[in-house]
């Protein structure tokens, strides 16, 4: 791991050294290795329009869900659990007790049969270089696919295209902006081919433009860098593009969600990489990498409700013992058991205008903390 | 070290200037004195401006129907819908579980009118302005404002108590709340006055901000050429009369200009929602209240995280308060220490109270702390049942309280809480994001909802 860190370090500066000639032959007017598709400045933003975890769907779900879609959602398992006609009901023994399960899930087996996804044939990234006999192959065709994830939450309609919640995901980034993901590409000298540009995750403080449906996003907006209240998102790895496909190295990404509280749960994928076909106005691809799983359950519950959850039949109870059941990523250190399971992100995203507010936040910072102690008319 | 730098001068410069350089403006706010019920009083409170008491100072409440997940829940206008019955089951209104559960600790459970007595009115009370009188089902007169039906709470022990609801912004999955009810605010037709945890904030009556320049004079405005761009004087039209702690002056000829407590009032261009702060970030700009919110307590703190400016405790992690109304049809509220723990049991700790307190830890306070408020306070809770114990109590923990409700922080289980100042990874956890049934945050400023002091309409998902 050293060496490879040295080996980096040395390619990063000899492709420093590099660049910092080709920006001198751009100052001096020649062009040299910098084409057309170069990005004023060197950089480019995308902010994410679409973002949602890979569900492989065949027709009907015949082919990753033969015996169907998970029906044993909360109102099916409490129905189940605590029958009508039965023992007197109670608020704590029954309702009470669900929830509990929800907040905090018991690890032993569940009472309910589990519906996992099968088939062969998956979205997502080859995360360990391996093929191993749970790995997936990608509808074009590439072997070792990592996506467990999609296994434990494939058969649930919640999940899935047509799924309620997920479609609330795609209504909140339309009306909100605390859910503002984005990247900026920089040391971009062409969009097509570059050994060496890095990305760098943010959260954007603005809206996003949307077209005249309401559906679709244009690009072209501005956003501001999220650097007073969202530096948690600051995310950065090298990467390079090759034929206009952006491949990255590992870094934790955190994806922020809105809620109808606006209570700002994320969640966070491990060695996430990112695979992005790039364009002058969007990108699209996937990020591979392991959702860290305990993050994953309080920011799906922290978003949506257990009323919420019930239309697409997610009871979290249930999820989260098929999560650890399936985990197959970063062991803890005491226990060694896994704590994230592979998956990956369908996403899309539009182009950007990013500012950098450093300079103004710097000028700001004290006067937030002064406008709060003070109200002068209050005198 | 420049979060934690900014952090530290937040707070430091946040509770010295809130925690006491306006004593004088706590409990300031001007109403417009109309025509009340014979021992209907007006009270000052610390939290909610002036509020209506009884006779004896208690703070009046109203119950006013709200659109629950499988139906209403709350009085309707003219009607009382609270009983002198006390309820067995819940309701099946919060979806998504049915109705027809047992409550818990039924044997201690009192009735709608128990929890909440409704201001009785004598036989021969006639109604006097927006104060009328309804029949009780029991053959008894009840008073209404303005057609609410009209209670005080139990919960309640002196004047300017409001521990039975705040008229503070939330999501109908709250419940159907109670809400203290006062006199207008003394401001212009153009303005309105909300509450919100920095105070009693005067904002135009669509809901924007408004603001103060440090640069003006007294009914002086020295905002001109390029300030203009960026801030809308908010003018008086042509029949304003001063009226109480409001004036007019005139910024230009024949253009008139509002102030309040003499310092003239902008909006800010750029303010992108209603309710927006975003002018407040300009050196020099403030946001106008009619009376700051109660100190908080010594060494608590301000700080930034993912939502906002959030409390912290001393050591910079995120407080927490919870929320807890049952499905009851009287829709008791269940989030203090003598209501059954039960609820906040099953969120905090599985079920399990010694998982709970280590989850969400209490907020210890030093003993003989004091706040000098009666919003922010200290009491003894019995950690084994959550219930309010004594100094005698074995094993009883001093805590720091809001509204006489223990706070918390996040210690999280499985790994997963608050590691760092910026953290609020307990906000929104239980039932409904922490509405219902559950923990959030203590806001004292979100930066992009902006939904203090605006009624949510966000729950037709």
């Amino acid at each position: 791991m050293k060496k490879a860190q040295v080996m980096s370090r040395r390619s990063l500066t000899v492709s420093h050294i590099v660049k910092a000639g080709v920006a001198l032959a751009m100052w001096s007017g020649s062009a040299a290795y910098a084409d057309d598709t170069a990005p004023a400045g060197r950089a480019i933003g995308y902010a994410f329009s679409y973002i949602q975890l890979s569900v492989n769907e065949s027709e009907g779900a015949k082919a990753e869900c033969p015996e169907g879609l998970v029906e044993l959602g909360p109102r099916e398992q409490f129905k189940a659990a605590f029958p009508e006609g039965g023992a007197k009901r109670t608020v704590i023994d029954t309702q009470l007790r669900q929830e509990a399960d929800i907040w905090f899930p018991k690890t032993e087996p569940d009472q309910f049969p589990y519906r996992f996804a099968g088939g062969k044939t998956s979205r997502g990234l080859d995360l360990d270089g391996k093929v191993k006999p749970t790995d997936f192959t990608s509808p074009e065709g590439k072997p070792g696919i990592d996506n467990q994830l999609f296994r434990v939450i494939g058969c649930y309609n919640g999940f899935r295209e047509a799924g309620s919640v997920r479609n609330f995901y795609k209504l909140n980034l339309i009306k909100a902006n605390i859910n503002r993901a984005m990247i900026e590409l920089t040391d971009v000298d062409s969009l097509v081919n570059d050994d060496d540009v890095t990305i760098t995750s943010y959260r954007g403080r603005e809206y996003l433009v949307a077209d005249a449906t309401g559906n679709e996003f244009l690009p072209g907006g501005t956003q501001r860098v999220d650097m007073e209240w969202g530096k948690q998102y600051i995310h950065s790895a090298k990467g390079k593009i090759v034929n206009g496909v952006l491949m990255t190295q590992p870094m934790d990404f955190l994806s922020p969600h809105e809620t109808a509280y606006q209570t700002a749960p994320y969640d966070l994928m491990r060695d996430a990489r990112f695979e992005l076909k790039l364009t002058p106005e969007g990108a699209q691809g996937l990020i591979g990498g392991y959702v860290d799983i305990e993050t994953l359950h309080a920011s799906r519950n922290r978003t949506s409700s257990t009323h919420h959850l019930s239309y697409g039949q997610e009871a979290w109870g249930s999820i989260y013992r098929a999560l650890i059941k399936l985990a197959d990523g970063f062991p803890d250190p005491k226990t060694g058991k896994n704590t994230a399971i592979s998956g990956s992100y369908d996403v899309k995203m539009v182009q950007v205008r990013v500012v950098h507010p450093d300079k103004e936040v710097a000028e700001v910072d004290a006067p937030v903390a002064k406008q709060f102690a003070d109200t002068s008319a209050a005198k | 070290m420049r979060i934690l730098r900014n952090v530290l001068s937040v707070s430091v410069m946040t509770f010295i200037a809130v925690g006491g350089a306006h004593a004088a403006s706590r409990t300031g706010e001007d109403y417009i004195r109309a025509p009340m019920p014979p021992g209907v009083q007006v009270v000052p409170t610390e939290l909610e401006g002036p509020v209506f008491a009884d006779a004896q100072g208690h703070t009046l409440y109203k119950w006013p129907k709200r659109g629950l997940r499988n139906g209403d829940a709350g009085d309707v206008q003219g009607k009382t819908l609270c009983e002198d019955k006390i309820q067995q089951v819940n309701s099946g209104l919060m979806s998504p579980y049915p109705g027809g559960l047992e409550l818990p600790e039924l044997e201690t459970r009192k009735s709608c009118t128990a929890m909440w007595p409704p201001l009785y009115a004598a036989a021969d009370s006639k109604p006097v302005g927006e104060w009328t009188i309804i029949d009780r089902p029991d053959g008894r007169k009840q008073w209404a404002y303005e057609a609410w039906p009209i209670y005080s709470s139990i919960l309640d022990k002196k004047p300017g108590d409001t521990l039975g609801g705040t008229t503070m912004s939330s999501i109908s999955e709250v419940g159907a709340v109670r809400e203290p009810i006062g006199p207008d605010a003394n401001v212009p037709s153009q303005f309105r006055v909300s509450t919100n945890m920095r105070g009693r904030q005067v904002e135009l009556r669509d809901g924007w901000s408004v603001y103060t320049y440090d640069g003006d004079n007294r009914n002086k405005s020295n905002c001109a050429g390029a300030c203009l761009d960026g801030w809308q004087p908010v003018l008086a039209p042509d029949y304003a009369r001063p009226l109480g702690e409001w004036t007019t002056f005139e910024r230009s000829p024949g253009v008139r200009q509002w102030a309040f407590r003499a310092m003239p009032i902008y909006r800010y261009v750029n303010d992108r929602k209603v309710g927006g702060l975003d002018g407040s970030d300009i050196p020099r700009w403030h946001n106008v209240y009619t009376q700051m919110a109660p100190d908080l307590p010594q060494g608590f703190t301000m700080k930034k995280t993912l939502v906002g400016l959030v409390i912290g405790d001393s050591q910079q992690r995120t407080i927490y308060k919870y929320n807890c109304n049952d499905d009851a049809l009287d829709q008791l509220s269940c989030d203090y220490p003598e209501a059954p723990q039960a609820y906040r049991y099953a969120v905090c700790g599985g079920g399990d109270p010694e998982l709970c307190v280590k989850v969400f830890p209490y907020v210890i306070a030093p003993v003989g702390a004091k706040t000098g408020n009666t919003v922010w306070g200290t009491m003894y809770i019995d950690p084994k049942t959550g219930k309010r114990a004594t100094a005698k109590t074995p094993g009883a923990l001093n805590v720091w309280t809001f509204r006489e409700r223990p706070v918390y922080t996040f210690a999280g289980n499985r790994g997963y809480g608050d590691t760092k100042p910026t953290d609020i990874n307990g906000h929104g956890w239980g039932e409904f994001n922490g509405s219902r049934n559950g923990f959030q945050a203590m806001v004292y400023r979100d930066i992009y909802s902006n939904r203090d002091g605006e009624e949510s309409n966000r729950s037709a998902q």
